[in-house]
C-alpha cells in the first residue's frame, strides 16, 4: 500500500511543488485503493479515472513549464454527488436523476479546479442528503471503515465523503451540511470537517436540500487541510444572492498553534449531559487538553436550544417539499422509502411554520451571538452517539433508548439554524474503537478561531493519524 | 389541537394535491404527528415583536 494514501493535502502539494512526486502517481495511488477497497466501502457513484489521470498528466506538465502553481495542485478530491459536474452525471444519490448531466460546474468546483485540485469521483450520500445517518437504497449504503465486522452507518448525509476519506480513498472532500451533514460522518468516521458560517462558501451549483440552512464545506483528515481547502472555495460569488463579500482570510496562516488566553465555553446541560459516558469523557479530556494549552475554560448555558429542533425541522420540511414537489407527486416511486416519507411531511406544514420557525431560529441565533461576546469559541460532542449498525433505529444512551435520527442530529443542527461556522474533530475512541467527534463553534466568519483550535488540539494529540481497521 | 387523523390527512394531501394510498396515509401519520409536536415547541417562546430570519446576517 502507497504511503501516498495517507499524505496530508499540505504535504502532497508541498512534495508536488518540490517535485518530489508525481501527481501522476498521487493520482493513481488513490485510484488503485478505490479499485481494491470500494466494492465494499461503496464510498463512490462515479469514479472518475480517466478524467483524473487525464488532470494529472497535465498537472504535471505544468509542474515544468509553470512556475507560479495553485495552492492544490495535483491533490486529489472526491467531491459529494450533490455538486454539479460539467458533462459528469450528478445524481444527489437518488435515481431520480440517475442520467443527469449538468451543463456547468458548481462554483465551489470551478474553484477547487482552479486551485489545481484533481477530481476523483462523485461521492455517495444520503438521498438528496435527506437523512443523517448516510444510507442509501440505490447505491449502497457506505460502510463505515472502523468496524471491519458489522456494517455500521458512517453518518450523514456525506456519508461518502465520510469513509472516503477515512479510508484513504482521497486525501479531502467536499461535504454538505443542513443539520449537520458534514460534522456528523466527520465524527463517525474520525475525520476533521467545518462547517462555515452560512454565507462564506457558494452554495451555486449545489443541489439544494434546504436553501436557507445549506453549508458547503471540506472534510479531510486534518484540520489544516480543511483550512487549505477553506482558503480555495471560500469568497463572494454573484451566482449565490447569500454569498457574503467579506474578504477571504488566509485560513493557514491563521493556524499558530496558539490558545493560550482563547476563552472557551463548554455547552452543558442539554449537550454533555445527553451524552453516552465515553463521549462525554472523550470530550472533558479534550477540553482538559486545551486548558492545559493555555486556553481558558468555562460553562455556558443555551436555554434556547431545546427549540432547534421544532425549528429546523419546520424550514427543512417546508424547503425540501418546495424543491421536490413536483417529482414527488409524479416519481415519488424512485426515491427510498425513507426519502420519500419525509419529503412529504413537507406537504403538511404550513406557511405560519415556516415562517415561526424562522422566528425561533433568530432567537437561538441571538441566543448564540450572546454567549458568544464573552467566549472565542463554544465546544461540546458533535452526536451524543458513535457509529449504530445499519438498521439500527434505537440506541442505548446512559441506559435510555434514543432514536438514532434525531440523537445523531440533536447538537449539530441548532448551528445550521443560526449559521455559525462549527467544526468536528476526532477526540477518542469509544469501547468498541469507534470514533468520537469533538464540536467546536465559533463566531460569525470567524472560521479562523475554529480552525486554529482543531488544529492546535491535533498538534498535541494523534487522534486524527489513527488508520481504521478497514484500511488495512 | 385537535389530535391528526387519517381523513383529516387525506383532506390536507388531496388539497395539496398529493395522492396517497390509505397505506401511505397511515405510515405518514406518525411522522406528521411527530413534526407538528416538534412545531409545537417552539410556541412558548415565540412572542410578537421576534421577525423571521431568513438567513443569518449577510455581509
Amino acid at each position: 500500500m502507497s504511503d501516498l494514501v495517507w499524505t496530508s493535502m499540505m504535504d502532497l502539494a508541498r512534495m508536488i511543488r518540490a517535485k518530489e512526486v508525481s501527481p501522476v502517481e498521487v493520482t493513481q495511488a488513490h485510484l488503485d485503493r478505490i479499485a481494491t477497497l470500494d466494492g465494499k466501502l461503496r464510498a463512490y457513484i462515479t469514479v472518475m479515472g480517466d478524467a483524473a489521470l487525464a488532470a494529472a498528466k497535465s498537472a504535471e506538465a505544468a509542474l515544468v513549464s509553470s512556475t507560479a502553481l495553485a495552492p492544490l495542485h495535483g491533490v486529489p478530491i472526491g467531491l459529494k454527488d450533490l455538486y454539479c459536474t460539467k458533462g459528469v452525471k450528478t445524481t444527489g444519490g437518488s435515481k431520480v436523476l440517475v442520467d443527469w448531466m449538468p451543463e456547468e460546474d458548481a462554483t465551489v468546483v470551478s474553484r477547487l479546479l482552479g486551485a489545481g485540485a484533481i477530481v476523483l469521483g462523485k461521492l455517495n450520500m444520503h438521498e438528496f442528503a435527506y437523512g443523517p445517518e448516510g444510507l442509501n437504497p440505490h447505491y449502497g449504503t457506505p460502510w463505515n471503515p472502523w468496524d471491519t465486522g458489522t456494517h455500521r452507518i458512517c453518518g450523514g448525509s456525506s456519508s461518502g465523503s465520510g469513509a472516503a476519506v477515512a479510508a484513504g480513498l482521497c486525501p479531502g472532500a467536499l461535504g454538505s451540511d443542513t443539520g449537520g451533514s458534514i460534522r456528523i460522518p466527520a465524527a463517525l468516521c474520525g475525520i476533521s470537517g467545518l462547517k462555515p458560517t452560512y454565507g462564506r462558501v457558494s452554495r451555486a451549483g449545489v443541489l439544494p436540500l434546504a436553501w436557507s440552512l445549506d453549508h458547503v464545506g471540506p472534510m479531510c483528515r486534518t484540520a489544516a487541510d480543511c483550512a487549505l481547502m477553506l482558503g480555495a472555495m471560500a469568497g463572494y460569488d454573484p451566482r449565490d444572492p447569500t454569498s457574503s463579500v467579506l474578504p477571504v482570510p488566509d485560513y493557514v496562516a491563521a493556524l499558530t498553534g496558539v490558545v493560550k488566553g482563547l476563552r472557551i465555553g463548554v455547552i452543558n446541560a442539554f449537550f454533555m449531559d445527553s451524552s453516552a459516558a465515553s463521549i462525554r469523557g472523550a470530550v472533558e479530556q479534550a477540553i482538559k487538553m486545551l486548558e492545559g494549552l493555555g486556553a481558558s475554560v468555562q460553562t455556558v448555558a443555551l436555554d434556547q436550544v431545546k427549540i432547534a429542533a421544532g425549528a429546523s425541522t419546520a424550514i427543512i420540511a417546508a424547503e425540501a417539499y418546495a424543491y421536490h414537489e413536483q417529482w414527488i407527486k409524479t416519481r415519488a416511486q424512485e426515491y427510498g422509502a425513507d426519502v420519500r416519507e419525509r419529503l412529504r411531511v413537507g406537504a403538511f406544514v404550513s406557511g405560519k411554520d415556516y415562517v415561526n420557525g424562522q422566528r425561533a431560529r433568530a432567537i437561538l441565533r441571538d441566543e448564540v451571538d450572546a454567549a458568544l461576546t464573552r467566549l472565542d469559541v463554544l465546544l461540546c460532542p458533535t452526536t451524543p452517539i458513535a457509529a449504530a449498525p445499519v438498521g439500527a433505529n434505537e440506541v442505548n444512551i446512559n441506559g435510555e433508548k434514543h432514536g438514532v435520527r434525531p440523537s445523531l442530529i440533536r447538537f449539530t443542527r441548532p448551528f445550521n439554524t443560526t449559521g455559525h461556522p462549527a467544526a468536528s474533530i476526532p477526540c477518542g475512541f469509544n469501547e468498541e474503537g469507534l470514533p468520537i467527534g469533538l464540536h467546536i463553534i465559533g463566531r460569525p466568519f470567524d472560521e479562523a478561531t475554529v480552525l486554529r483550535v482543531a488544529d492546535a488540539y491535533q498538534r498535541v494529540t494523534d487522534w486524527h493519524t489513527r488508520r481504521p481497521p478497514f484500511a488495512g | 389541537m385537535n389530535p391528526l387523523t387519517i381523513d383529516t390527512l387525506k383532506t390536507l394531501a388531496s388539497l395539496e394535491g398529493l395522492t396517497l394510498t390509505d397505506q401511505e396515509l397511515a405510515s405518514l401519520l406518525p411522522l406528521v404527528a411527530a413534526t407538528r409536536a416538534m412545531m409545537d415547541q417552539m410556541r412558548d417562546v415565540l412572542s410578537g415583536e421576534i421577525e423571521p430570519a431568513s438567513h443569518y446576517r449577510i455581509l
